[in-house]
């Protein structure tokens, strides 16, 4: 306890103290610690601006680092080659053939219902024989599927 | 390399109606920095003066962004959360409102009940034709803004990239060039200079695309590819294979 | 949105509406060969087969009967119009006209006739029109007025929709035998 004297009032003030090797005994008046975690040093406490000093680069600010995009990179530079290849080529291979996917997705587009249902097609026995509690999702799924398309109102939604 | 005289004169078109006059263009080379014309050459109107359809283009850019997307978002609905789907308190008496489930979606880290569902594909298939229209407008968009331009072949003397730099600013080529030829197995010099500089890529004929025309400034052609590029887009527009079809072998 | 029964087996979906999406099937691919059926044991035991031999002169008449896979040029004949009344593009007369109208890949004129709205409204759809479109169709359809005049004894205002970006005039009416005969003319 520090006793600080003014000319008017006498004041008591109980100032947080640090002790990194405490050892409490007896719980004594005024060792107790106040605002843990508080970071003092994130108001800005001087001054016009009511907010951070941006050029200050000590303090973080909360925005992403800018990161150019690599519009010339080799992936994105070739883009889309191949894609014509059933015209320009052989007509041996489809542009179909060069899509890299789930093997039950490659050529297909459908709803859920039918996306499942495919799945199950090509890799049902698979995910059955690993004991998982997918398959029996995916079963689940499928009779819910069924209910909502053919019986509730509005039930196909994309 | 560097060759004075005119080498190329003419080319045959083929399937050339007698209504249509050929469109023409230079062939030039990449032996030297200077812009040296090393020929004149036919080019067929069919592929290379088609009136613009600009709506075909926007239709296979979009079918090239979109036909090889699958989408692998997931989310679990409430029947998939992992743990347990007790009731939290009872129904009545305690004041509370009345919950089933602390999984539901209306609860944090709950389940979501119309979340992305799953490996999901944007497949679909632009029409033959239209693909076809599409490869024909975008060439001839590209020849009458003075983007296409035709080489005899593509070796360089230098590995240098600074060659490439040179010859790209002398003849005005745009930052981004799609150098085309026939073969797989490009000249070792181009492609060493190329890979050093951003914006200059390197496609055989088949790989040639709506969406890589329009990316880059320039496409340079080959004579060979010229020559491969008109034989299968001709062959196309010509073919009978949909009233021969009963008689033609398809895949089992 | 309608709503539509879907047959379900658990691990054999099909569905009844046809109008959705389902696998790509290539009709593209190159003329690869048909993969083999699976075929039971035979015994050929006790089976007398005539013999067989190769020729390669033969083929020939095998190569007449197989369909070419481009449409060939039409072979030249004594006089035109065919007896089935086909004409070939006469060069002369085109370079008169400030428009031209190309052949289809059969050497056909790219006239097709339409029957919308349960066929009540006719329509003549033109395409393949390459340069002044605008020319063209005031020519079409003073020519056809005309055809009208001389073989029907009326007097109509045809109407005509030009679509420049797809270069294509719709003509009102089934007028198809007089605008073949206006591109006969022309000589396209």
């Amino acid at each position: 306890m520090i006793r600080m004297w003014s000319n008017t009032f006498q004041i008591m003030v109980n100032k947080p103290t640090y002790c990194f090797n405490l050892t409490r005994g007896y719980k004594t008046r005024g060792e107790y610690f106040r605002n843990i975690g508080y970071e003092y040093n994130k108001v800005y406490k001087g001054g016009l601006l009511p907010r951070l000093d941006p050029k200050d680069d000590s303090i973080p600010i909360p925005m992403p680092i800018f990161k150019s995009k690599k519009s010339w990179s080799e992936k994105k530079a070739t883009f889309g080659q191949n894609d014509y290849i059933d015209i320009l080529g052989d007509g041996s291979v489809n542009p179909v053939d060069l899509i890299n996917g789930p093997k039950w997705l490659v050529g297909f587009r459908g709803n859920e219902l039918q996306r499942l249902s495919r799945q199950l097609r090509f890799e049902g026995s698979q995910i059955r024989a690993k004991n998982s509690n997918k398959f029996h999702e995916i079963n689940k799924r499928i009779k819910y599927l069924m209910w909502r398309y053919n019986h509730k109102f509005g039930g196909l939604k994309k | 390399m560097a060759s004075t005289l005119p080498l190329i004169t003419s080319r045959n078109l083929w399937k050339l109606s007698p209504l249509q006059k050929p469109v023409q263009s230079w062939v030039e080379t990449l032996a030297q920095v200077e812009d040296k014309k090393v020929g004149l050459v036919d080019l067929h109107p069919k592929i290379f003066a088609v009136s613009p359809r600009l709506d075909i283009l926007a239709k296979n850019v979009y079918w090239q962004h979109q036909y090889k997307k699958i989408d692998y978002r997931w989310v679990p609905t409430r029947a998939e959360m992992p743990g347990r789907n007790k009731k939290p308190w009872q129904q009545k008496g305690l004041g509370k409102a009345r919950h089933g489930s602390r999984l539901s979606p209306q609860w944090m880290h709950g389940g979501v009940a119309h979340g992305p569902r799953g490996p999901k594909s944007y497949f679909f298939m632009e029409g033959f034709y239209q693909r076809i229209a599409g490869l024909t407008t975008a060439l001839t968009v590209k020849f009458h803004q003075n983007d296409l331009h035709i080489v005899d072949s593509l070796d360089i003397p230098t590995e240098n990239f600074q060659y490439m730099e040179q010859l790209i600013n002398e003849r005005f080529w745009g930052p981004s060039v799609l150098f085309v030829d026939d073969t797989d197995m490009m000249p070792f010099n181009i492609t060493a200079a190329c890979s050093k500089i951003k914006g200059l890529t390197l496609m055989p004929t088949y790989g040639l695309n709506v969406y890589s025309m329009l990316k880059h400034n320039t496409l340079v052609l080959t004579t060979k590819s010229l020559d491969k590029l008109e034989e299968n887009l001709l062959y196309y527009l010509h073919h009978s294979q949909f009233r021969n079809s009963p008689f033609i072998k398809k895949v089992a | 949105m309608h709503r539509y029964l879907i047959k379900l087996n658990k691990l054999n979906a099909t569905m009844v509406n046809p109008s959705v999406l389902v696998a790509y099937s290539s009709n593209f691919s190159k003329l690869s060969e048909r993969k083999p059926l699976p075929s039971r044991p035979i015994n050929l035991e006790g089976h007398e087969f005539t013999s067989v031999t190769e020729s390669k002169e033969e083929f020939k008449y095998v190569k007449k009967l197989l369909p070419s896979l481009v449409v060939p040029d039409p072979p030249e004949h004594d006089f035109y119009p065919t007896p089935s009344g086909w004409v070939p593009p006469n060069n002369e007369k085109c370079s008169k006209f400030p428009y031209f109208v190309l052949r289809t890949r059969f050497h056909n004129f790219p006239i097709y006739a339409l029957e919308r709205e349960g066929g009540s409204r006719k329509l003549v759809k033109i395409k393949r029109i390459e340069g002044d479109i605008w020319k063209f169709d005031e020519d079409l359809r003073n020519y056809v007025e005309k055809c009208i005049e001389k073989n029907e004894d009326k007097k109509l205002t045809i109407y005509s929709q030009v679509n420049e970006v797809q270069r294509q005039v719709m003509v009102k009416g089934h007028y198809q035998d007089y605008i073949s005969k206006f591109l006969i003319e022309c000589g396209f």
